[in-house]
Parts: C-alpha cells; structure tokens; sequence
C-alpha cells in the first residue's frame, strides 16, 4: 500500500522475486540456446533466439493463468500471485523481443514496410491450415502491450478497479490468439507429435486450474439463503469462522466477508479495492483486514483503510443470535461504519434464555 | 496466522519461505527440462550456409535470363558434367539481382559477393557496385534440352532463404518471408517433397515468374505438372501459374519444346 505513486514500490520481497523470475528465465533462455547450438549446429543463433524467446514468452503466460486459480485452491501460492504484474510485463517484453526478431527476420529488407508486409505476405485468411499465423501473434502481443502499459497502481485507480479487471481479463483473448499462433503455425511446420502433446497439456492445465477454482467457487455462490428477520440472512454459525479469519457467502449476487475477531463479528464487500482481490480469504492483522493478494488493509467495522490510505469498501450489517451470525444482503456505502456484533453478549442471551 | 504471507513485509514465514524455495527449484527443473524437450523434438536442420561477412570475389560470365546468375568455369573440366559452374545471383535483402546485372548479360565480369550454398545449389549474394567487366571471353550460351513432362510433389520456397540464408527456409513458418522474397524479385525454386529434387520456377515460355504470381501458393504441399528443361547443371520446370490450384494442384500442360539455344 502507498499514498503516492512511484515507478515500482520496491521492498525487499519483489527484488527476491524479481531476481528470482530472472534468474528462471536467464536458466530457460541459455539452456534453449546452448543445448540448441550444440544439438544443432546448422540451426542460425537467430532462430535459435526466436524460438527460445517466444517458448519463454508462451510458458510464462501459462505461469501467469496457473497462479490466479492455484492460489484459490492452496493458499501457499498466494505470494507468487503477488508481483504477478511484473511477470505480464516480463512475458510482454519476451513476446515483443520475440515478435521483433521475426518481424525483421522474415519481413524487413523487402519490398513492402514490414508491418504491412505481415499482413499481406500471406493472403490465405480463407483456409484454416494456411492461415497467416503471424498476425495472430501480432494482436496477441498488442493485448499484452496493453495490459502491461496499464498495469501500474495510476492506471488502477485512473481506470477504476472492474474497469481494470475487465481489461486484464483479455489476457484470456490474448491466450487464445497465441494457442492459435503456435497451433497454426510452428506445430504446422513441425513433425514431431511431442510438440503437440505439449500444448494439449498446457492448455489442459490451464483450462482444469481454471474450472476447478471456478467449481469450488461456484458452490460459495449456490448457495441458498432467505431473510428471516427484517431482511436479514442467516449465513453460518460463528463457531465455523476462525479467529481473526473469515467466511465468504454470496447475499444477492454480491460475495460478502463476514470476519470474527477479539469476540466481534463484522461483514464487508469480499472484493479488495485494489484488485479485487478476495478479502474473505485474508487475515486480520493488526486490527485490519489484510487482502492475501498485495495486503492492502481496512479496518472491519468501516471499510475504510487505516489512514493515510483512502481505499473503502462498502459494509454490511451484520448480529449474532444464538450462537448465528446474520447479515443483511444490503451494502452499506463505502466506507460506512457499522457497529460490530457482540459474540459474547450474543451467547450471554443465549445462556439467559436457557436458564429462563 | 503464521503462514499468512504479506508481500510489503521483509521476510515471508519460514514455513511458506521453505514451500516456496521447493516450488523455485521445481520450476528450475522443468524450466530445464522443457528446452531440452523442445530443442530435441524440433525439425533437423538443413546443412545449409550463408558465408555472411565473407566477401569472396567470383569471375564468371552473367547471364540475366530467365534468373539473373554466374557462369564459372571449371577448370580442367572434362566428362558428361557441364563446363560451368552456375551461381544464382541476387542482392541483399529479400530483392532479386536483376537491376544489379542490368546491362552485364553475356559479358564477363569480376563479381564481389558472400556465398550461399546447399547441396550442390549455389548462390551469390552480390555486393552492389561490384561488377567490374571483364576483357576476356565470355562462356559459351548454354544449350537446353527437353526433358519432357513431369508431374511433381513439394513446395515451392524462395531459393535465397532455402540454399542458405535462412535455417530453416522453408515450411509454414517460414511462409511470409518466402512471399516477401519472391516479390522481391528472389528467383523461386520447386523443392520436391523428399528433398532431393529442385527445379527453377520459370513460365511456360521459359522466361521469369512475375514476382507475385507464387505469392498465393508458396510454402505449403503442392502437385504442379510441367515441362521439364535442362540447362547446364539446371533444370527449370515451366509451369502455368494462373493454373495452380491448392492442394490437387494442377496446371496447363505447357507445348512441347524442341531442344533450343538460347
């Protein structure tokens, strides 16, 4: 979290992972390279190049689709999720580093400019097996381009939060383009079946990552509930929440957060402002609702960020009944505050109206 | 709470720190593991090479027709084989070399250039200016002899890309860059699907494809049908290019020639 933008918030956890990430690619890269010159000596040290950063480009993306829904399933992913933007913008710079190398490769010193050029070059739009490849590639990498031109914390906030997220979510688009650029065609120039298994199991890997969170998340959302007392809903027992943790139920197509902590219980909208990042599947930490995803903080009774930090989200009203918490499906503007229920006056009752 | 992991704080918690070092050194391993499997499972390369950087000098006498190229002697030459060396010529860049020759056909010349060769295919990337003449005489005019009709299967790439200086120069992914050379003016080639045959690409009188006409069809599977020359150590397959079709491709039979001098 900060108050003023920088070109990258550094702290010591991004250079790790940074380095890290480098040092993956750099291993990648030289490998690629090295095992290629030597396996192949006839093979030009451009193609060698071209090959190894658009592979690198490819396996990247496939990291960056694995992370969102790994770290749904176990939490211990989580902190590869948090500097994934600077894995979108290291996949962008290889795509480009890629696509740069063979545009000039096989369109510049010709007789046509070079962008034209890959789009003319091949004029079999009409036919799947011929179809001109490279201009898929080319869409792929101005989706990436965009999202990582709008992937800092101004663009976030300038764009607002779901305008971002709907942005960000043409990574998918651009997925699939590539899938196409590879299937179309490097898989129609080469023989070997090793290569097309690889890319049925990447995309299989993405696709049951993806439906596996979404099943588990899909049961958060079916879930059933009905207003019992003045529209408020029945949404667990408090013995189900852990300690300065929460539960996350779904009250009128929206994802609530319902947290217990020091003997309280308060609700509020699951989704960060940040990124939309689930703040149900977080910790109260320090008095805050801390995001798992880039630990941005509110405090649980408003909604607000702890000052001087402005992000709100809105509040639900929430009590304790017997031992049940209920919250009304109502959100309450950002940033409202709202009284927390008492679990121990709540129990107090409880064992009164026994004793009666 | 001790595995709650909040990226802005120094250090993440021991025990996620130790899971996560494990996941670092798996990727570590597949990172490795997934460039030898791409790097062995590719295509072989061609034996193909482009001398770039070497700058050769060549002596020969140009004929422009229907390719620009170098006839080289060669020497103590004797036997079935031709008298001459043929070097196609062409210039840098994805362009042909027939501004280059302009004014040089049948005249002997000293020529600077790098060297592209393949499999007894030879080429010349010439270096613009060089072309000096020459006061000696020049070869002969090669004769031509009719081979007759052939019926063929394979692919139609650009000869510059595909004797040397692209690895590899031909396929679908090297589709666009073939075009580009063809328009250029780069003469195009029919490489048989076994590899083993190559025949110049030349109209059904013999001379030059316009430079556009193969755009369509280059780089994928093709049957085409032809009249099959010999030139020296060439062979030109004449072909209708209005007639190609994809996939059953299938051209005019082209009238048959008389053995002819050029």
């Amino acid at each position: 979290m900060s108050v003023q933008y920088g070109a990258i918030s550094w702290n010591r956890q991004k250079k790790v992972y940074d380095v890290t990430v480098l040092s993956l690619l750099a291993l990648y890269l030289g490998s690629f390279v090295g095992l290629g010159a030597w396996l192949h000596p006839s093979a030009t040290a451009e193609t060698l190049l071209i090959r190894a950063l658009g592979t690198a480009a490819f396996l990247l993306l496939h990291v960056v689709l694995c992370i969102g829904p790994l770290s749904r399933l176990d939490r211990r992913f989580l902190p590869l999720l948090y500097n994934r933007r600077h894995l979108g913008v290291t996949t962008f710079l290889l795509g480009l580093a890629h696509g740069g190398f063979a545009l000039f490769q096989f369109h510049a010193l010709g007789n046509v400019n070079p962008l034209v050029s890959l789009f003319v070059s091949n004029p079999r739009y009409g036919s799947v097996a011929d179809f001109p490849f490279q201009a898929l590639g080319f869409f792929a990498l101005i989706i990436l381009f965009l999202m990582a031109a709008t992937s800092h914390d101004f663009w976030l906030r300038n764009l607002s939060a779901p305008m971002w997220k709907r942005l960000h979510m043409l990574v998918y688009v651009a997925y699939a383009l590539l899938v196409a650029h590879v299937t179309l065609g490097a898989l129609q120039s080469e023989t070997s079946p090793v290569l097309a298994s690889a890319l049925i199991l990447g995309v299989a890997t993405v696709l049951s990552l993806h439906l596996a969170a979404a099943f588990r998340e899909k049961r958060i959302d079916q879930a059933r509930r009905q207003a019992v007392d003045e529209g408020f809903v029945e949404v667990c027992k408090v013995d189900r929440i852990a300690e300065k943790c929460a539960t996350i139920v779904s009250l009128s197509g929206e994802r609530v957060a319902v947290f217990r902590y020091d003997g309280r219980v308060s609700a509020i909208s699951n989704a960060c402002q940040h990124q939309n990042g689930p703040l149900g599947e977080g910790r109260i930490i320090d008095g805050c609702v801390t995001c798992p995803w880039h630990g941005y903080q509110y405090q649980p009774e408003s909604g607000a960020a702890p000052p001087p930090f402005k992000e709100k989200v809105p509040t639900f009203q929430v009590k304790v009944v017997e031992g049940a918490v209920f919250v009304h499906p109502r959100p309450n503007p950002l940033g409202t505050h709202v009284q927390p229920a008492e679990i121990e006056s709540s129990q107090g009752r409880r064992r009164e109206a026994q004793s009666r | 709470m001790n595995d709650f992991y909040i990226g802005y704080l120094p250090k993440a918690p021991e025990g996620l720190a130790r899971f996560l070092r494990r996941v670092i050194a798996a990727l570590g391993v597949l990172a490795i593991s997934i460039a030898l499997l791409l790097v062995m499972k590719q295509m072989r390369f061609a034996n193909s090479i482009f001398e770039y950087g070497k700058v050769r000098g060549f002596e020969g006498t140009i004929a422009t027709a229907p390719y620009p190229s170098l006839l080289v002697e060669r020497p103590g030459m004797a036997g079935p084989q031709s008298k001459y060396s043929r070097y196609l010529l062409v210039a840098p860049g994805k362009h042909g070399a027939d501004e280059l020759v302009a004014g040089f056909d049948g005249k002997k010349v000293r020529v600077q250039g790098q060297l592209i060769y393949r499999e007894g295919g030879t080429m010349v990337e010439i270096t613009p200016g060089s072309i000096t003449p020459l006061d000696t005489v020049p070869a002969d005019r090669e004769s031509t002899r009719d081979l007759g009709a052939v019926t063929v299967t394979g692919e139609i790439v650009d000869s510059k890309c595909y004797l040397g200086v692209m690895n590899p120069g031909q396929g679908k992914v090297h589709r666009d860059c073939a075009a580009r050379c063809l328009s250029g003016g780069v003469p195009p080639l029919f490489v048989t699907s076994n590899g083993v045959d190559q025949f110049l690409l030349v109209d059904p009188e013999g001379h030059a494809l316009g430079h556009d006409a193969l755009r369509e069809f280059v780089a994928e599977p093709i049957t085409i049908h032809g009249e099959l020359l010999q030139r020296g150590e060439s062979r030109l397959l004449m072909i209708n290019a209005s007639a190609l079709t994809h996939m059953a491709g299938r051209i005019q039979k082209a009238p048959p020639l008389a053995e002819r001098h050029e």
